[in-house]
């Protein structure tokens, strides 16, 4: 299409090239020179024409006019001028190489004259109207970034975002009779609209190792009086301190999670939306927690093992009826995540082993335990129920009954998963499929 | 030479007055500030599993993607009131159960009624409103017996009104049938022929929505009854909405340019028909996704259960862990544009 719109340009640049050749080969010397002369006067006005239409297009659109008013005149009067000197039957030949030159020549200045025309039609156009949409209050709202995965208790509503920080957030143990200073800083967003009627609730739990019993309540509290209101848009911040003393807090983990509840406003109404943050506060050196055992009952038959027929994570999977209790095979931060596919309604516990940051997950449960999301959890834990069956609420993509668990940075054998009983070896176990119950991969423990 | 200075007067004349004209309008400019607040058009809580960004191409055309200009939410309007114990002994009561119930306190579910008999499990979550039932064994491989769609659809209808009373269930219609076959405990394959399936999914939506309505699955509605090929029912999750009312405002949807334009912002939510988890999945495992396929759906979120608002699902193609396989992706379907 643009090939095609191009040629009837060349074309008729060719003709008129054609049309000057002609005439100046059939004239004498003096009607020749008259011409030329006529000529460079031509494209002198010409060129005075499109200089002032130049200047007239930085400065003025009227300039431009008037660049292309005295092109015309001194082009008008040239060819007055020649033509008086010549005879008719030459007029026609001469006449052709300067009209081809003038309309090259004043095409120049209407065009810019045009585009002058349509700059302003637009500015008259659009700048009013974006100025109308900015004065009715509508603007692009942001794209919703949170969503259901966060860091153990880090959840972000479409309404609110809570960031907690602690400072420090790791230390030594303080000598014993002294203690530390944490300042806690909260900040609170309103992302959509105004929030009224807030509340807070702070929940805090402590973990150090199981051989020292029970580890100690968090350092006791005064929730701070939330504000009336916070309008959209804007960051609220508030901070307060609490103090950690040596004893009991040596060695220890200490995770918080701070939550905001709130009215935000959705279509004509409110809407009640919760979200939180969370600091981790780590005292010396806290225990580190490995998984050992396995997290269901024992006896039941392992249907798959771990190995690149399964995924590409380490994982097993335990053929379990609906019901069947599954346990923490470690202690940590629990994150309660629930998702329509793959893994379905599942835990992820996060820990570290081995100087290694991993996480453990136990997937498509049929109920999780409800307080432990964003908290400490022990080894032994109960933390839901198995489910797996498909239709079922939090089985996700499971095609039958079973618990699915699985780590990401540890490999799945011996001392970090016990050894599976009817089975002799690892590579009995890796890559193991139950196919019709022969017992390949062998039993719980 | 006249002609010309006339021209020339009138131009001048129309461009001084267009100045005069763009003049006034800054002038005129109102002095009130921007203001800050927000638009109230709500956004859709979808999760980002993923929050790097991936490669997504759009290779649908214009013509054949029908989006409607406007749609209003759909207001769940029981999403606060958790189940009462005599509605969860009468639902209860029509599964025959007689075990001992134990509860469950469920973290997204609330109080949650759950009765392990010999031959079936029966869980009721008082908060989210939601039934989950399912016959203990595997899926059995049973000879199809080539129900037609309609059978399979009225097998479902009646096992929901026999179980629900509409007063706590709400009118429901069916949306779509989707053919499952199976793989070991945790792989499935959508299959075209109902001969091929082991399973067969029936999805459930309210009778007042005018889209189908999906879950965080997006294959999958809210309420669905499976049933295997022999026509009984196997399985059955939930959401007892009651009354489900389109709300009175109507939004402005985005169009199919504007769709295209946010392609790149849209979550993924699932591939491989959920066989892989997208949560573990990271960008690098995931090559360039296709779109083919634009629908526009209401999305039930338990996250936020009071609406269920518009989105686009996104269908797409692509090759992810180095094997060519389908994605879902979900885009806000109300447009930022006023």
């Amino acid at each position: 299409m643009a090939e095609e719109q191009k040629q009837p340009k060349s074309t008729t640049g060719g003709l008129a090239g054609q049309a000057a050749g002609k005439g100046v080969k059939s004239l004498g010397k003096n009607l020749a020179s008259n011409a030329s002369k006529a000529v460079a006067n031509a494209a002198k006005a010409a060129k005075m024409g499109a200089q002032a239409v130049k200047v007239a297009a930085t400065a003025a659109s009227a300039a431009a006019t008037a660049g292309l008013a005295l092109a015309a005149a001194a082009i008008q009067a040239a060819v007055e001028k020649l033509v008086g000197k010549m005879k008719k039957e030459h007029i026609a030949m001469i006449l052709a190489l300067p009209l081809a030159i003038l309309g090259a020549i004043a095409a120049i200045p209407l065009l810019v004259l045009i585009l002058l025309l349509i700059a302003i039609v637009i500015l008259i156009v659009v700048v009013p109207l974006i100025l109308l949409i900015i004065n009715s209050g509508a603007f692009v709202v942001p794209p919703y970034e949170g969503g259901i995965l966060q860091r153990p208790g880090n959840v972000e509503s479409p309404y609110i975002r809570v960031i907690k920080t602690a400072n420090p957030n790791a230390f030594p143990n303080p000598a014993t009779g002294s203690s530390q200073d944490v300042v806690y800083t909260i900040t609170i967003t309103a992302k959509q609209g105004t929030l009224t009627n807030i509340t807070f609730d702070n929940k805090c739990s402590v973990i150090w190792a199981t051989d020292r019993g029970a580890p100690p309540p968090c350092p006791s509290l005064t929730l701070p009086t939330p504000p009336t209101s916070i309008p959209a848009g804007t960051t609220y911040t508030l901070n307060y301190t609490l103090n950690y003393p040596n004893p009991p807090f040596s060695d220890a983990n200490v995770l918080d999670v701070f939550s905001v509840t709130a009215n935000a406003p959705l279509g004509t109404g409110t809407t009640r939306s919760t979200a939180s943050g969370s600091a981790n506060v780590r005292i010396g050196n806290p225990p580190e927690e490995c998984p050992g055992p396995w997290p269901i009952a024992s006896d039941l038959r392992i249907s798959q093992g771990p190995g690149p027929q399964h995924y590409p994570i380490e994982s097993v999977d335990v053929s379990a009826s609906v019901g069947k209790s599954v346990y923490a095979t470690h202690g940590g931060q629990a994150e309660v995540i629930q998702i329509g596919i793959g893994y379905g309604y599942h835990v992820k516990i996060w820990s570290i082993c081995g100087g290694v940051r991993f996480r453990s997950v136990y997937a498509h449960l049929s109920v999780v335990d409800s307080s432990i999301n964003g908290q400490v959890v022990n080894f032994g834990r109960e933390l839901g129920l198995s489910g797996g069956q498909p239709g079922t609420p939090g089985s996700g993509s499971s095609t039958g009954p079973h618990l699915h668990y699985d780590f990401d940075t540890l490999f799945m054998w011996v001392p970090y998963i016990y050894m599976p009983r009817g089975i002799t070896s690892e590579s009995q176990f890796r890559g193991c499929v139950d196919s019709g119950g022969i017992g390949l991969c062998g039993y719980v423990p | 030479m006249n002609l010309g200075k006339k021209k020339l007067k009138f131009v001048a004349f129309i461009l001084a007055v267009l100045i005069l004209l763009i003049g006034l309008q800054f002038i005129n400019k109102p002095k009130q500030e921007i203001p800050t607040k927000p638009s109230l058009a709500p956004q859709a809580n979808i999760p980002k599993y993923i929050n790097q960004p991936i490669e997504i191409q759009n290779e649908t055309k214009a013509e054949d993607i029908k989006i409607p200009t406007e749609a209003a939410l759909l207001k769940f309007n029981n999403y606060d009131k958790p189940l009462t114990e005599q509605e969860i002994e009468s639902i209860s009561t029509t599964f025959g159960v007689t075990k001992q119930v134990r509860i469950y306190d469920d973290a997204y579910g609330g109080k949650t009624h759950i009765w392990l008999e010999d031959d079936f499990s029966l869980f009721i979550y008082t908060k989210s409103r939601t039934v989950g039932y399912n016959k203990n064994e595997k899926p059995p491989r049973i000879i199809n017996k080539q129900l037609s769609n309609d059978v399979l659809a009225n097998t479902a209808l009646q096992f929901t009104t026999s179980h629900f009373p509409q007063t706590i269930s709400n009118s429901l219609k069916v949306g779509n049938i989707n053919y499952w076959k199976s793989e070991g405990l945790e792989h499935r394959e959508k299959v075209e022929n109902l001969a091929d399936a082991d399973l067969i999914q029936v999805n459930l939506s309210p009778s007042v929505s005018s889209f189908k309505v999906v879950s965080l699955d997006p294959q999958s509605s809210p309420s669905s009854v499976w049933v295997l090929p022999n026509g009984e029912v196997f399985s059955l999750s939930m959401v007892l909405m009651g009354e489900v009312k389109e709300g009175l405002e109507k939004y402005k949807l985005k169009t199919y340019e504007e769709v295209v334009n946010n392609i790149g912002s849209a979550s993924l939510i699932s591939v491989d028909n959920g066989n892989l988890s997208v949560t573990e999945l990271k960008p690098t495992q995931i090559e360039m996704l296709k779109v083919i396929n634009i629908e526009l759906a209401y999305l039930f979120n338990p996250e936020n259960l009071e609406y269920l608002q518009p989105i686009f699902i996104l269908e797409a193609q692509g090759s992810i862990l180095n094997q060519e396989t389908n994605a879902f992706l979900y885009l806000p379907a109300i447009s930022s544009q006023p």
